[in-house]
């Protein structure tokens, strides 16, 4: 059955001076559905949400969002407050009044988005209750931790009921379990709310796990879109890992010359700084003779394996980059492998 | 209408929560004027004794009361509606306000009402302690009007606050704050009638708005003011500090709405130097990054073997001190990064 799109965005371009940050981006959000907008630090995927919720205006295009069409050269402003009241966002930065109780935050934001005052104890019961912290709604927001802030930030956007969720990165530094409850968390918003998401995010085994549709950003401009699943099955692929050993890093010309050699035509691969992912022929039998290959020279390797494709690979081969390589690893990535490396000393 | 008015309680109470909840900010604000109260106004007293209002005497301590509540009202007002829009900058919070379904002016007063509420706080506490301190003071019913003129003078300096807190970041709000606030301050009559300063500069005291709240807390109190020797009496005189306020505050109102409409460029402008911060990164692979902060070299031969866990062969160029010194001179380049 048809569903027309609660959100839909044609064309919309961007710019920060010299600099383009989205380039005629289109996508659709169904309703009950889950759209994901990927892409490594600065692809303009927090761009486009502020520009969905009139925080920044756009110099191209035009984009319709709860019935409500917004065309280029708005000066910004605010949303319509019928709009603004179907709208739900969670920013990447959480931000909470410290000296308040969870309770209190959520009723103070209640009482910004006009939810009557004889509904509005209930409705922040429901929804604390939901996000599986009603125990926790006397406690400060200093108490909490950043899994429960992010979990109260969710339920701090549905105290409105929207209809639509804006999120921005919902599970960035969040640890694994955190991860999954939040994640749980919007599958009960989709199936039992019937809430559209529109999610940005840069892990990619998120966007596998909750999105129906997924778009690729690579500076500003969508690469590939698609169901996740089809994505991945449309590589073809097995992924082959070589990571090299010291040894191996002084061979590296060597070693790519072979894997040339052994899968030419059959594969493609991309290059990191300390290893190689070979996107394996599925219908070849490259990923084998990549193993045997490993297994002749097993002081150049420090592991080989062979697993299926992910939508992580399925990104990396088509933006065409090597996360390492790119400036994805940042400083901070790199302070914490020193950090690990000083703790096991 | 009923909704707007419920917002802007809400986000008058929680900046007043906000506010009461900070000791710190609670203690500045009370010792400062405190010690203006007990140390330099009796000080002051010892050689001013009574000070000459347009031709009435006024006891010194009685005359320099209004002043103190002046101060408390002005320093109340404006930097707690500045500050608390800057704050809410800096949190993100203004994101979640500028999502809700109310206008400027809804947001604008519900800072402004925060506001009045903790300098007019403040100010009765000081009016209280000086009814015990100097009792010599009478009420009329122009009290009243010159009252309901201070309160529209204290939500002239709330707008004022939000327009600063618009327009200037965090690092600079203090400063800013500071520069425009000492001129007030001392070219009023806070500490001395207006009569006292050079000819030449009377006009600007008088038109000064702190002379203007100080002057109409003297009408209430003392039943004295600047403008005593125009015709008409008392009652021009608050109607002169009245108009002078309305002015001022319509100017003010405008400005801050349409500086809070125009809001989201500050924030775009914040989003491109952020993007230009991005760009950096982004343009930079991994080595050229952290290279800058411990040298290519050393990085190039580091890097390996942190990631393969090689600590025996990594020790052996590098001793612990030495990885902790090159770990020390990233952080350093990661704070510059980041900020």
């Amino acid at each position: 059955m048809f569903m027309p799109d609660i959100i839909s965005v044609a064309s919309v371009s961007k710019r920060f001076g010299d600099r383009v940050v989205l380039k005629a981006l289109s996508l659709g959000l169904e309703r009950g559905s889950c759209v994901g907008v990927l892409g490594i630090n600065g692809a303009g995927k927090t761009t486009l949400l502020k520009i969905l919720l009139n925080l920044e205006s756009f110099d191209g295009g035009k984009f319709m969002i709860a019935g409500h069409e917004f065309a280029a050269g708005r000066r910004g402003g605010k949303l319509p407050p019928q709009i603004a009241c179907q709208i739900g966002y969670v920013a990447q930065q959480v931000a909470f009044d410290e000296e308040m109780t969870a309770w209190e935050n959520l009723k103070f934001y209640g009482r910004l988005f006009h939810v009557d005052s004889g509904v509005l104890n209930e409705r922040i019961g429901s929804v604390l209750s939901l996000v599986g912290l009603l125990q926790a709604g006397d406690v400060h927001i200093t108490q909490l931790s950043g899994g429960m802030k992010r979990r109260l930030a969710i339920a701090r956007a549905l105290i409105p009921e929207p209809r639509i969720l804006l999120l921005d990165e919902p599970t960035s530094n969040l640890d694994p379990i955190s991860r999954h409850q939040i994640w749980d968390l919007i599958d009960v918003l989709k199936a039992e709310r019937g809430i559209s998401v529109l999610l940005s995010t840069n892990d990619m085994a998120e966007a596998q796990r909750l999105c129906d549709v997924v778009h690729l950003l690579k500076d500003g401009v969508c690469i590939v879109n698609g169901n996740p699943g089809n994505l991945v099955s449309s590589l073809g692929a097995r992924i082959v890992e070589m990571h090299y050993t010291r040894a191996g890093m002084d061979h590296v010309n060597e070693i790519k010359e072979k894997i040339d050699k052994i899968a030419q035509g059959t594969l493609s691969k991309v290059d990191g700084f300390m290893h190689v992912r070979v996107y394996a022929a599925a219908s070849s039998n490259a990923d084998e003779a990549l193993l045997k290959y490993a297994r002749e020279k097993a002081g150049w390797f420090e592991s080989v394996s062979v697993r299926e494709p992910t939508l992580e690979d399925v990104f990396l081969k088509v933006a065409g980059v090597s996360f390492d390589r790119d400036g994805t690893m940042t400083y901070r990535s790199v302070v914490a492998m020193f950090e690990r490396f000083l703790g096991g000393i | 209408m009923r909704l707007a008015i419920s917002v802007v309680k809400a986000l008058a109470m929680r900046i007043t929560r906000l506010y009461f909840s900070s000791w710190k900010g609670l203690v500045i604000s009370i010792v400062s004027p405190l010690c203006l109260l007990f140390f330099l106004g009796p000080t002051l007293g010892v050689n001013v004794q009574t000070v000459n209002v347009f031709g009435q005497p006024v006891g010194y301590l009685a005359f320099f009361l209004p002043g103190v509540m002046t101060m408390a009202l002005f320093y109340g007002t404006m930097f707690t509606a500045g500050n608390s829009v800057v704050a809410d900058r800096v949190t993100g919070f203004s994101e979640t306000i500028r999502t809700s379904p109310n206008p400027g002016i809804v947001i604008v007063s519900g800072h402004v009402l925060g506001s009045v509420l903790i300098g007019g706080v403040q100010s009765i506490l000081f009016l209280m302690i000086g009814l015990v301190y100097s009792p010599a003071f009478s009420f009329s019913l122009l009290s009243i009007l010159a009252i309901a003129f201070v309160l529209l003078g204290a939500m002239f300096f709330g707008v004022l606050g939000v327009f600063l807190g618009s327009r200037v970041s965090f690092s600079n709000f203090s400063l800013v704050f500071t520069i425009a606030s000492i001129p007030l301050v001392y070219a009023s009559t806070i500490f001395v009638p207006a009569a006292d300063f050079p000819a030449g500069l009377q006009p600007i005291v008088l038109l000064n708005p702190v002379s203007a709240m100080a002057d109409l807390l003297r009408v209430a109190l003392l039943g004295v003011s600047s403008w005593g020797a125009v015709p008409g009496g008392l009652a021009s005189a608050v109607a002169i500090d009245g108009l002078v306020f309305a002015v001022y505050f319509s100017v003010a109102t405008f400005l801050a709405l349409y500086l809070f409409d125009k809001f989201p460029r500050v924030i775009e402008r914040q989003g491109k130097r952020d993007a230009e911060k991005k760009d950096a990164v982004m343009a930079s692979p991994i080595f050229e990054m952290v290279a800058n902060a411990i040298g290519k070299e050393k990085l190039q031969e580091l890097l390996p073997l942190v990631q393969q866990g090689r600590v025996d062969e990594l020790l052996k160029h590098f001793p612990k001190e030495k990885v902790e010194k090159l770990l020390a001179r990233v952080k350093v380049a990661l704070g510059k990064h980041e900020s």
